[in-house]
């Protein structure tokens, strides 16, 4: 069986050399995401009421929307994941760093750069590329304070003082060292140096595939695969299964972007390259949801505000590959049509963002050594859930019926506009919660940080490592 | 697996094989694509796009349109495109050619684009829609893009750009004139360049 391992190490000792910079990280995480949130809830209501606020150009729905994604990917999901997975790095492998000086400078460059990409894209200097849609300054900007950061993240690895590697430290590596390449190659071909028209589409679909699977959802997965079993207190069920769940999500990862422009102007064979990789998802998530679900879910959880949201998390990411995998039977109907972003929804706010609060809700206690209210944790997680189901219930049946409009010749473009109307409504409703738990959950952490709570009962004296067994 | 220079190359293989797979593809391949010379009539397809079509893509891409208009008019086997008549033939890499960037888009909040200066071919149609959509197409939930315009009192004759037909709320009061801004011209240039109906070896169009 694995080592139950209840090392009594000075707790502090990693992660307190990190204290500073992670706390950079995700407060302005916490601070992207309510602006990311606003523009998208301001966004998502000017396309039921087009005459709200539409005299000003930098207010315009198309800026607004971009801006608002590019917030939440960069500012907050990228941030968050990157601060909470260099605390789990120091963490895990006991790593102490002996100045973290250049790593706060890298976070508020690349926080210059998210402020500096946002107003860009407000200000009418967008790139309309998906994902990259910072101007060129921005994103150049952004990989340089990246590479600061992700030489850290490479050195609190290599300088770790336990022996042997967790698996959330495999995801960490993976994320770290594909994120540069990955950005780099998606600026330098579409936005620095264009490569001609008619190679942008499938790159620019790749690198939205594999910033997703790639970047993102590593990161989530490896707070997820280390809070899992600290939350049961025992430890993850069918370890050695997530060994090939890594390799398996990463191989397939790269190949599943390309599906966005099934039908489109772009050889046949990368679309059902896509669509297989898709598909075989199927398998690393049913591994890591064994992992993940299968050792929290059966008994009692305890009642810790990082149980809820992380399962959550892993369930919305479970309904993400599913909706990956169906693609192909359905995707005469919901392409183009508003299921898809119903699709965007589900992986930034339901998948990403609530495996990062849960992370979050573990390692704020932490650094700060006050507790969050149970209530305040609780009410957080409600209000979350209200809006990532009413946005993605909304969207996904008005998508539905208005890619039915869409998809049949007797019907003409107008009737699949007013035929999404009204689940545009509720889906505007939705955001509108979303940004409401959001701004709770910045308030919470605001007053956390600023010592308004009361402290932790054992601060730093909880067991560790349970049950993430050595590979 | 406990060291970290195995699992590090293990983390290169799996990323160069999408990297060289769809990326290194297509920037060989779909990146050096060539415009074709119709045999019958002697023209480059995809034809050049002008000074001012060029311009007009820029506002395009800053106004974020893609965020709620394709241009793609996807083929058969997946898509109802052609029978909706949003073309005469599947467009291909080829079309995109010239665009910079590619605006493929991935939601049809509103009408495709693809060949949208086939369907319209009249620029005061093109500004009185930017102006004032909803006055144009009733239920329309395009947003006005009248910050592209400049409603001004005229001032000895009338200008000879200003907006004909303009009736919504914000038409101009008598003696105001609304005319389009460099913005506004150029993009509306842009739309009306917007037509695929050209051969192309590998898609010819449907008759």
């Amino acid at each position: 069986m694995s080592s139950f391992d209840t090392a009594k190490t000075p707790a502090t000792r990693g992660e307190a050399t990190l204290r500073l910079s992670v706390i950079l990280f995700l407060s302005s995480a916490v601070f992207w995401l309510v602006v990311g949130a606003l523009l998208f809830c301001l966004a998502a209501w000017k396309l039921v009421v087009p005459s709200f606020l539409d005299g000003a150009g930098w207010l315009t729905y198309g800026r607004i929307l971009p801006a608002a994604e590019n917030a939440l990917v960069y500012g907050w999901a990228s941030q968050a994941g990157i601060g909470l997975g260099l605390w789990l790095l120091a963490r895990l492998g006991r790593t102490a760093l002996g100045s973290e000086r250049l790593l706060v400078t890298a976070g508020l460059f690349w926080n210059l750069g998210v402020l500096l990409g946002v107003c860009s894209i407000v200000a009418g200097a967008g790139r309309a590329i998906r994902g990259l849609e910072f101007s060129s300054a921005a994103s150049f900007i952004l990989l340089i304070a990246y590479v600061c950061i992700g030489v850290w993240g490479l050195i609190l690895l290599r300088d770790r003082s336990s022996d042997g590697l967790y698996v959330s430290q495999w995801y960490l590596l993976a994320a770290f060292l594909c994120f540069p390449w990955l950005y780099a190659t998606a600026n330098m071909l579409l936005i620095w140096n264009p490569v001609q028209g008619s190679a942008q589409g499938p790159i620019a679909s790749w690198y939205v595939g594999s910033l997703l699977w790639l970047w993102l959802a590593p990161l989530a997965l490896a707070a997820v695969y280390y809070l899992v079993p600290h939350i049961a207190r025992r430890p993850v069920r069918a370890y050695p299964s997530s060994v090939l769940a890594f390799w398996c999500l990463t191989f397939l990862g790269g190949w599943t972007g390309t599906r966005l422009l099934i039908g489109g102007p772009i050889p046949a064979w990368l679309v059902s390259a896509s669509i297989a990789a898709g598909i075989m998802m199927l398998i690393p998530a049913t591994l890591i949801c064994i992992n993940t679900l299968g050792t929290l879910g059966g008994r009692d959880v305890p009642r810790i505000p990082e149980a809820p949201f992380t399962i959550f998390g892993v369930a919305c990411f479970a309904v993400v590959v599913l909706q990956g995998a169906a693609t192909p039977l359905i995707s005469t109907v919901t392409h183009f049509s508003d299921y898809s972003l119903g699709e965007n929804v589900l992986v930034i706010f339901g998948f990403l963002s609530m495996a990062l609060f849960g992370a979050a809700y573990h390692a704020i206690p932490r650094l700060t050594g006050r507790e969050f209210p149970s209530a305040v944790a609780s009410f957080h997680f409600w209000l979350s859930v209200g809006g990532v189901a009413t946005m993605f219930i909304a969207l996904t049946l008005g998508g539905l019926i208005q890619g039915f409009a869409l998809f049949d010749p007797g019907v003409d473009f107008m009737s699949s506009v007013s035929l999404a109307a009204p689940f545009r409504a509720m889906y505007a409703l939705g955001t509108l919660v979303f940004l409401g738990a959001c701004v709770l959950f910045a308030a919470a952490f605001a007053r956390n940080l600023l010592g308004g709570y009361s402290p932790r009962a054992t601060p730093g004296l909880r067991v560790q490592t349970i049950g993430d067994r050595d590979l | 697996m406990s060291k970290l220079p195995p699992l590090v190359f293990g983390i290169f293989l799996v990323f160069t094989s999408a990297w060289f797979g769809i990326v290194g593809y297509s920037y060989l391949q779909l990146g050096r694509m060539q415009p074709v010379v119709d045999e019958n009539s002697g023209d480059i397809n995809p034809p050049p796009l002008s000074g001012l079509a060029a311009a007009g893509q820029r506002v395009y891409a800053a106004n974020g349109c893609v965020s709620c208009h394709t241009q793609q008019v996807r083929s058969g086997a997946f898509s109802t495109d052609v029978e909706k008549k949003l073309g005469p033939r599947p467009t291909v890499a080829r079309d995109y050619l010239r665009e910079r960037p590619a605006f493929l888009g991935n939601l049809r909040i509103g009408p495709d684009l693809t060949n949208v200066g086939l369907r319209f071919t009249d620029a005061n149609w093109f500004h009185r829609h930017l102006y004032e959509p909803t006055a144009v197409v009733p239920g329309s939930n395009m947003p006005s893009y009248r910050y592209l315009y400049q409603n001004r009192k005229i001032v000895g004759q009338p200008s000879a750009g200003a907006l004909a037909g303009l009736n919504g709320a914000h038409a101009p009061r008598p003696g105001y004139e609304v005319v389009p801004s460099e913005d506004a011209r150029v993009l509306v240039a842009y739309l009306l360049s917007l037509k695929r109906d050209y051969p192309l070896p590998e898609a010819e169009p449907l008759q």
